[in-house]
């Protein structure tokens, strides 16, 4: 008896040496890995050892995110984690419902009721601008809302039909909203979403192509005149990656190519200036990589030009998100010309698009969710030129304005030069650089003598487990080295931005709570040293999550508009 | 560091495993401390000078008894020294900013306080110096002389930051002269892997379902919500804490220790005086032999024992947190202690068991809520949803979905609360020859796998008894 216990014991013992020396031999033989396709972005990189990252936390903070997103074999870990969660009756896996049918939904966030305003304001007042366009609104809803019969039982989730009755209602009579819920909700026993993926599938987007088309007044195709051809059956979607959940099975991707064939150009346009020119709408390419969607139009872009040799020569302008990629294609024999911009990574100004190419017609396609996240939209007025008696903006040449200025800061800063905003001797930036780093940075400015110093700190330092008082010393360092320095500057402190809200869920020391603790000691701080406090706190709402980079931390383009927007505003009224 | 962390399981461990053994045996408790002060720098790199400062303050302070064994006045000096610097510690880190701001309201002024972030473990490494010094100073153990073996116990990584209490009494032996072996580390990892789960698989997954009922609206909360949501932290905390006691034992046993276990089954307790038996036993039995018993205990007549037991439960509420809703907590528990013995016990010993069950568990239960919110009214108010004294529903939508998503997990929280599982496996192993000895190596690996699943998930991970 006591003979067998001990047995067990030995052999326990040495199953679990096993384990942690096997599984710890291999993950520091593993060689680092750069990115991560699922997770579709960068992984973090071993971090560089220094006495003062140490002292400051960081070290020892980025060694464990590095030992997070380099672990071995993470995607079976996942996996493991989420199958055994559904067999024990879990639904809900990362804001992913599991549906019947191992349908995967995605949960629709309750908008802000301010959102829905800003934004429908600022399509009402494109729609006045615009008196002499036809203008149509099209916000798709989600398979959360079409399919909510497949939802686990006793759900409750917020309905996106009644939002959509509120865009309705909302919008200008002089913007025909087309009302695809009706038409996708009559057809919802066939496969207008895909199981693993946010998307419509072409089959849906077929139906509110018919819906479009009547409601401009033409004659839509019917379904027999298309040839309907499987581009995949492999397609893993982004649903698949967020929700974690794995031996599902997999989506089929359709094609509709129309059996009377029309010819195209299609020209793409990007951050950098004009790219690619095919004659296809569609990137075969991207059917072996893992984001198979971006078959249509090869997915996201600033700007496309689509030009059909079809009859009738109507020019339409798509103002849209990623569900419009697979209903683009149904329209080339309607449209003489196509261009398709995603505010999201549009830069140029709307208005000269419109004149400049004629445009007749405007199409706004969002499913809902996006609507409400992304912020873009509401600055939609910023992109254009319009007459002074709606806004008297005039377009600012930033390089001008801020031509004897500096901003010195972190990551945050460097994309200003980066995206073009600025010259690179205005902006002093260093990457990951700490508070208590930045007084280096005092050397390296390179304008002689600047008229106005920027400062933007604190996304490497936001950690509630420091006291925030030490963050704000740094600061008051920094500042008083600068005042010497350049006695004759004029220095803005601008508040610390808060971060993506999903990230305070996943790490809960960054969070927008100790963040604006920092900040209310940031304007103590400027009063005290007599420098200027400038908010940009007010800039990220609840309700413009989509100005974030993935890590929640960092932001996408258009927030340097809005900001660079704001600041000359706030200087020209601070005189 | 936190011992549910890839860090920790590996990274941490097996390194420190590996110098361990390596080393030869009068080098491994200096590897311990080493080990100990970079497990304890490594969130928190300031706080390990006050580690240090109170580990070397009582070493000398037990020099001190030990070498003037015959100076009464000296000794009773060194020991009110010791108790001021480390009662001092533990207040100003701990206490300091729950003070000023009481002082504050009381006397409507506004002074300023300086939030300082409270040194992890302080409660449980000052509690562990002042058991040590007053023990030499009983003279129930001699003092240490060799640094590192006072630091070894002081610093021990396995309890450093969680606990248990471990009295010095209870494992001076083992510091000087361990033995371990396979089998001893063997027992130990089955106890690591247990806690491990307890905290990963179980705390961590019901505590989920705790904090979306806790972040609806009251006023939306169903009466079954409000009372799944506080049973879920009821689960949440128990697993959570005796999850991490486990892991110290366990990971004790690995470097040859033997660590008195701390929760014994809590929630099958008959009566709230059993319950605390068997819930942080380490806490209360320090309570009871460094403050109940010098105070007098029950032997100085009734009035003295109540006064005694209204400080041990005031202070055992207090040691929880620097807040008013530990400090009722703690009392509302010393309330029922009491009353159990001046007549309750005799009351339930002639009800059948389960009264007994029923009446500890909801006193358990419903003293969660007193825990769990900070602010008290608001736990007031949710005591009164679960008993129906809101304009709540008694059942919504809400409350089946989180029965129907989590019934599993729960059914399975209540079956481990109990020493069911554990005696169906005493049982295998004492019957079935090939079962009996296969059964824990077979369920260790699985249970391994599931964990590090989780821990490969970093996400949602916060700790509980962190920040006592």
């Amino acid at each position: 008896m006591e003979k067998h216990k001990l047995l067990t014991k030995q052999i326990t013992g040495a199953i679990v040496v096993l384990y942690l020396g096997v599984l710890t031999m291999i993950n520091i033989l593993t060689p680092t890995k750069p990115f991560s396709d699922l997770e579709n972005r960068r992984l973090e990189q071993a971090p560089r050892f220094s006495f003062s990252s140490l002292w400051a936390g960081s070290f020892t903070k980025d060694f464990e995110k590095y030992l997070a997103d380099q672990f071995t074999f993470k995607d079976t870990w996942i996996g493991i984690k989420s199958g055994w969660e559904k067999m024990m009756g879990k639904k809900e896996f990362n804001g992913v419902y599991i549906g019947t049918e191992d349908y995967l939904l995605q949960a629709f966030p309750k908008p802000e009721a301010s959102s829905l305003q800003i934004k429908m304001e600022a399509i009402n007042t494109f729609g006045a601008a615009t008196p002499h366009l036809n203008k149509y609104f099209m916000v798709v809803p989600n398979a959360v809302e079409i399919y909510r019969d497949k939802l686990p039982p006793y759900l409750q989730t917020e309905r996106e039909e009644k939002w959509l009755a509120k865009i309705k209602s909302s919008l200008q009579q002089d913007i025909q909203f087309i009302n695809v819920y009706d038409t996708l909700s009559a057809q919802k026993n066939k496969e207008l979403f895909y199981k693993t993926d946010h998307h419509w599938t072409t089959q849906a987007a077929f139906f509110a192509y018919q819906r479009f088309i009547e409601a401009t007044g033409g004659v839509p195709r019917v379904v027999e005149d298309f040839a309907i051809q499987q581009a995949s059956n492999l397609f893993y979607g982004s649903l698949y990656s967020k929700s974690g959940l794995r031996n599902l099975a997999p989506d089929t991707i359709q094609l509709f190519v129309p059996k009377n064939k029309v010819t195209c150009r299609v020209e793409y346009f990007d951050e950098g200036g004009p790219g690619q020119v095919s004659d296809s709408l569609y990137q075969m390419e991207w059917l072996t990589k893992k984001d198979k969607y971006a078959v249509f139009l090869g997915g996201n872009h600033s700007l496309i030009k689509i030009s059909a040799n079809c009859s009738g020569g109507k020019k339409l302008l798509i103002i849209k998100d990623s569900y419009a990629n697979c209903f683009i294609p149904f329209l080339t024999e309607h449209y003489s010309q196509i261009l398709v911009v995603d505010l999201r990574y549009y830069g140029d100004i709307l208005s000269d698009l419109i004149k400049d190419n004629g445009i007749n017609d405007v199409l706004f396609l969002y499913n809902v969710t996006t609507f409400f996240e992304d912020s873009t939209i509401e600055s939609i007025l910023d992109y254009m030129e319009l007459d002074n008696e709606i806004t008297g903006d005039q377009p600012i040449n930033y390089k001008d304005f801020f031509q004897q200025d500096v901003f010195l800061g972190d990551s945050i800063t460097e994309a200003i030069s980066y995206l073009g905003l600025l010259d690179e001797r205005n902006v002093c930036a260093t990457i990951g650089i700490n508070i208590n780093e930045a007084k280096a940075q005092v050397q390296q400015i390179q304008i002689k003598s600047p008229r106005n110093i920027y400062l933007l700190y604190g996304v490497n330092d936001m950690d509630d487990r420091m006291p925030s008082q030490w963050f704000v010393e740094q600061y008051r360092e920094l500042v008083r080295e600068l005042k010497q320095k350049y006695p004759r500057s004029q220095i803005y402190l601008q508040s610390v931005l808060p971060v993506d809200t999903r990230v305070e869920q996943k790490k809960p020391h960054t969070n927008n709570r100790y963040i604006s603790q920092c900040n209310d000691e940031l304007i103590k701080l400027a009063e005290e040293e007599q420098i200027k406090y400038i908010n940009l706190v007010n800039l990220l709402n609840a309700s413009n999550q989509g100005l974030y980079e993935a890590d929640g931390t960092h932001f996408k383009a258009p927030f340097y508009h809005l900001w660079f927007h704001y600041l000359v505003t706030y200087l020209g009224s601070a005189g | 560091m936190v011992f549910s962390s890839l860090l920790f399981v590996f990274f941490f461990l097996p390194i420190i495993l590996g110098v361990y053994y390596l080393a030869p045996k009068r080098l491994r408790n200096f590897v311990l401390v080493l080990g100990s002060l970079l497990f304890y720098a490594w969130g928190e790199p300031v706080y390990v000078v006050l580690m240090i400062f109170i580990a070397v303050f009582d070493y000398v302070n037990g020099l001190l008894l030990d070498k003037y064994s015959e100076r009464k006045a000296i000794r009773r000096l060194v020991l009110t020294g010791s108790l001021v610097i480390n009662i001092s510690v533990l207040s100003f880190f701990k206490y300091y900013g729950f003070l000023i701001n009481n002082i504050n309201a009381l006397f409507d002024i506004s002074l300023v306080v300086r939030e300082l972030p409270l040194p992890i473990g302080i409660s449980f490494y000052t509690f562990q110096s002042i058991s040590y010094i007053v023990d030499v100073y009983q003279g129930k153990v001699k003092a240490q002389k060799q640094f590192i073996s006072y630091a070894t116990f002081i610093t021990m990584f396995p309890q450093l930051i969680a606990g248990p209490i471990i009295r010095y009494i209870d494992i001076s032996r083992q510091i000087e002269n361990r033995k371990e072996s396979l089998a001893l580390f063997g027992e130990g990892a089955w106890l690591f892997v247990i806690g491990l789960s307890k905290k990963v698989l179980l705390a961590n997954n019901i505590g989920i379902l705790w904090q979306s009922i806790k972040a609806t609206p009251l006023e939306e909360v169903s009466v079954l919500s409000a009372w799944l949501g506080i049973l879920a932290f009821t689960f949440q905390i128990y697993f959570d804490f005796s999850g991490y006691s486990d892991m110290a034992r366990g990971l004790g046993k690995m470097f040859g220790f033997d660590i008195i276990r701390n929760f014994n089954y809590p929630y099958i307790a008959k009566s709230v005086t059993e319950f605390w038996r068997r819930w942080h036993i380490s806490l209360g039995s320090w309570f009871r032999e460094y403050l109940y018993i010098p105070l007098g205990g029950n032997r100085l007549g009734a009035v003295k024992q109540y006064r005694n037991l209204l400080i041990v439960w005031f202070l055992t509420g207090f040691w929880h947190g620097a807040s008013w809703n530990f400090i009722v907590w703690g009392l509302y528990f010393g309330l029922f202690v009491t009353l159990e013995k001046i007549l309750l016990l005799k009351w339930l010993a002639r009800k059948p068991v389960f009264v007994g069950h029923l009446y500890t568990l909801v006193v358990v239960v419903v003293g969660w809520v007193f825990f769990e919110f900070t602010n008290m009214l608001q736990g007031l108010r949710f005591i009164g949803t679960m008993f129906g004294l809101g304009a709540n529903r008694f059942l919504d939508h809400d409350a089946m979905y989180y029965l129907y998503t989590h019934g599993a997990l729960l059914v399975i929280l209540a079956v481990c609360s109990t020493p069911w599982p554990r005696n169906i496996l005493k049982r295998w192993q004492e019957q079935t020859k090939l079962v009996g000895v296969f059964a824990i190596p077979v369920i260790v690996p699985v249970l391994l796998v599931l964990c590090t699943a989780y821990l490969a998930n970093v996400g949602y991970n916060p700790f509980l008894y962190f920040r006592f």
